[in-house]
């Protein structure tokens, strides 16, 4: 199923949580969102999950309006909130039972589905303890356990591994893994590296606006990176490498080494260098980071506002 | 839909029975009708029934009297004022509002819910008033061979009465209290606060009996009632007192389960606005 934003905005009261947001989400992509907090990733999130409507814009689901066919949508959706289930009366087994009533998964299934759940979540040791008694990872276990018992094609979390243990979150990113493909999963997060290791694509919101959409992993298609050591003063660098490229600024760097993201290949690059009469010690071709990227982004942001 | 209604109904009722507060709930529910029921034996020792203005004394224990409305003064608001605002506190109301099940459903689960616990808290009223009537020298247990310890066992109180007035009392506390219920439950979805949602039904509650109790003052005043019967179809605790006098009136009935179903539907309005409405 395809997630389809055209020019989505909402506003509470005042405030603009999100503004013009469009984009596109292919069934079967796994696409990460990050942002930092009051970005507006949870109000795209329950967009999405038809919690919230859009004050303005159109939220398409496989062709269908999201307004008009919210019902029908909701069958083919699992939602994980930020904040995990806390059930005060039920125990794990007779909540997912609820919820797979709730889902309207018929009577005859629900014990087998409610059980591969348990499984699949090592939820057998707590199955007949109270929800809201037990640990933050394991309650955001049986959140997970929730949106995958209707074998939901279009999948939205919001901070599936906060609270999980080591293992569970490898085991997590694994199983998101296996199901790109099949469901459109929509992950908003705060962890770079789980978005490079688990996403194929991710969104950057910022102060409600989508800032980047950047294809990630072994289908990310940009602009070639290269290290550069130069042994030249910086303010005689800096301006001819930004007419080259996009220079990209190392939290760590040394002096003399410029990161930058250019359509020049490497000769092209070197070339440019000794045309400009710069010292070159080395050049490196590399693979920039999720992080590289969005410090660039910031840098550019930042450069544009002053 | 009656899959949804009944899975949230049982929740509902589960979430009341495994908490102490619920026993509790129970148990002191179970108070007021036992002293009611002292009070009627007493008066009706000395005779005093008979010369109250209100009639027979099945209208008067079932019908708008102080202890009766003390109790669905208490409970209503204790019972109903958890059902939506604590899920939505919790923020568990996401999960409903993103399931494909109806909201209408899940009110009418939790609406059923509260109703037969609220049902389950007056049930002691009916009984006591059964146990009246039985115990009027029609039960003998000495006669089949109990000896009660060597207690004498007395005659009874001397209530004999129609049961039809029974059953119209009953049947009067279900459809007086679907619709308070109804509007407790209302309370519960357009506040965000438990707690306020129960100040909310308990005022509201109180205003309707300051309003079905007007007429009655006036009356003293010595205004003719005549001028204040409009009011009678929104007096709600004077709705009790006429069917505690076996009066069944289909009329009546349809002004409560409109009146249920009106507040029903403003509860999911308020469910989907408020779901709509969160930051």
């Amino acid at each position: 199923m395809s997630l389809t934003l055209h020019q989505v905005t909402r506003r509470y009261g005042a405030v603009t949580a999100l503004r013009d947001v469009s984009c596109e989400i292919p069934a079967g992509q796994l696409v990460g969102l990050l942002g930092p907090n009051g970005a507006g990733k949870s109000t795209l999130l329950r967009i999405a999950a038809t919690l919230l409507p859009p004050s303005a814009g159109e939220v398409w689901v496989n062709g269908h309006d999201l307004r008009q066919a919210a019902p029908a949508i909701r069958r083919d959706l699992g939602y994980l909130p930020e904040a995990p289930p806390s059930d005060p009366v039920l125990s794990v087994a007779e909540y997912l039972r609820f919820r797979a009533t709730l889902k309207q998964i018929p009577r005859r299934e629900q014990a087998a589905r409610v059980e591969r759940q348990i499984d699949q979540w090592q939820l057998q040791v707590v199955r007949q303890q109270r929800v809201d008694r037990l640990s933050l990872g394991y309650r955001r276990r049986v959140g997970l356990a929730d949106a995958l018992l209707g074998n939901p094609r279009v999948l939205l979390l919001d901070e599936p591994t906060i609270g999980l243990d080591p293992l569970q979150v490898v085991e997590t990113r694994q199983l998101l893994r296996r199901l790109a493909g099949e469901v459109t999963v929509l992950v908003s997060t705060h962890l770079l590296a789980e978005v490079e290791l688990l996403c194929d694509r991710a969104l950057v919101l910022r102060r409600g606006e989508l800032v980047a959409d950047l294809a990630l992993g072994m289908t990310a298609a940009g602009p070639n990176a290269f290290d550069l050591e130069l042994d030249d003063p910086p303010e005689r660098v800096r301006p001819l490498l930004e007419q080259w490229g996009r220079l990209v600024i190392l939290p760590t760097r040394t002096p003399g080494r410029w990161r930058i993201e250019t359509a020049w290949s490497a000769p092209e690059l070197v070339r440019a260098c000794v045309s400009a009469g710069f010292q070159l010690c080395a050049l490196r071709a590399c693979q920039p980071t999720l992080e590289d990227r969005l410090l660039a982004i910031e840098w550019n942001t930042l450069r544009e506002a002053a | 839909m009656l899959a949804v209604v009944g899975a949230v109904y049982g929740r509902e009722l589960r979430a009341f029975h495994r908490r102490p507060l619920g026993w509790l709930i129970l148990l002191i529910a179970a108070l007021p009708p036992l002293v009611a029921g002292s009070w009627l034996v007493a008066l009706s020792a000395r005779g005093g029934l008979a010369t109250r203005a209100s009639g027979h004394p099945v209208t008067q224990f079932l019908g708008p009297n102080v202890f009766l409305i003390s109790t669905l003064l208490v409970l209503v608001p204790l019972l109903t004022m958890n059902l939506i605002a604590e899920e939505r506190r919790r923020g568990a109301w996401e999960l409903y509002a993103t399931s494909p099940s109806s909201l209408g459903s899940v009110v009418l689960g939790k609406f059923l819910a509260a109703w037969t616990l609220l049902l389950a808290c007056l049930a002691p009223w009916p009984l006591v008033l059964g146990l009246l009537r039985v115990w009027n020298g029609g039960f003998q247990p000495a006669a089949l061979g109990w000896p009660l310890f060597g207690l004498p066992l007395p005659a009874g109180p001397g209530l004999v009465f129609d049961p039809g007035l029974l059953l119209g009392g009953l049947a009067g506390l279900c459809v007086v209290g679907g619709t308070l219920t109804a509007l407790g439950t209302c309370c519960s979805a357009w506040c965000r606060h438990p707690l306020l949602a129960g100040l909310t039904t308990a005022t509201l509650l109180g205003l309707l009996v300051a309003f079905s109790l007007l007429p009655t003052v006036l009356e003293n005043w010595r205004i003719p009632l005549e001028q204040f019967a409009w009011m009678r179809p929104w007096a709600v605790w004077i709705h009790l007192s006429e069917f505690s006098q076996g009066s069944l009136s289909l009329g009546r009935c349809g002004q409560h389960l409109t009146v249920s179903l009106a507040l029903l539907w403003l509860s999911r309005v308020a469910c989907q606005h408020q779901s709509a409405g969160s930051s």
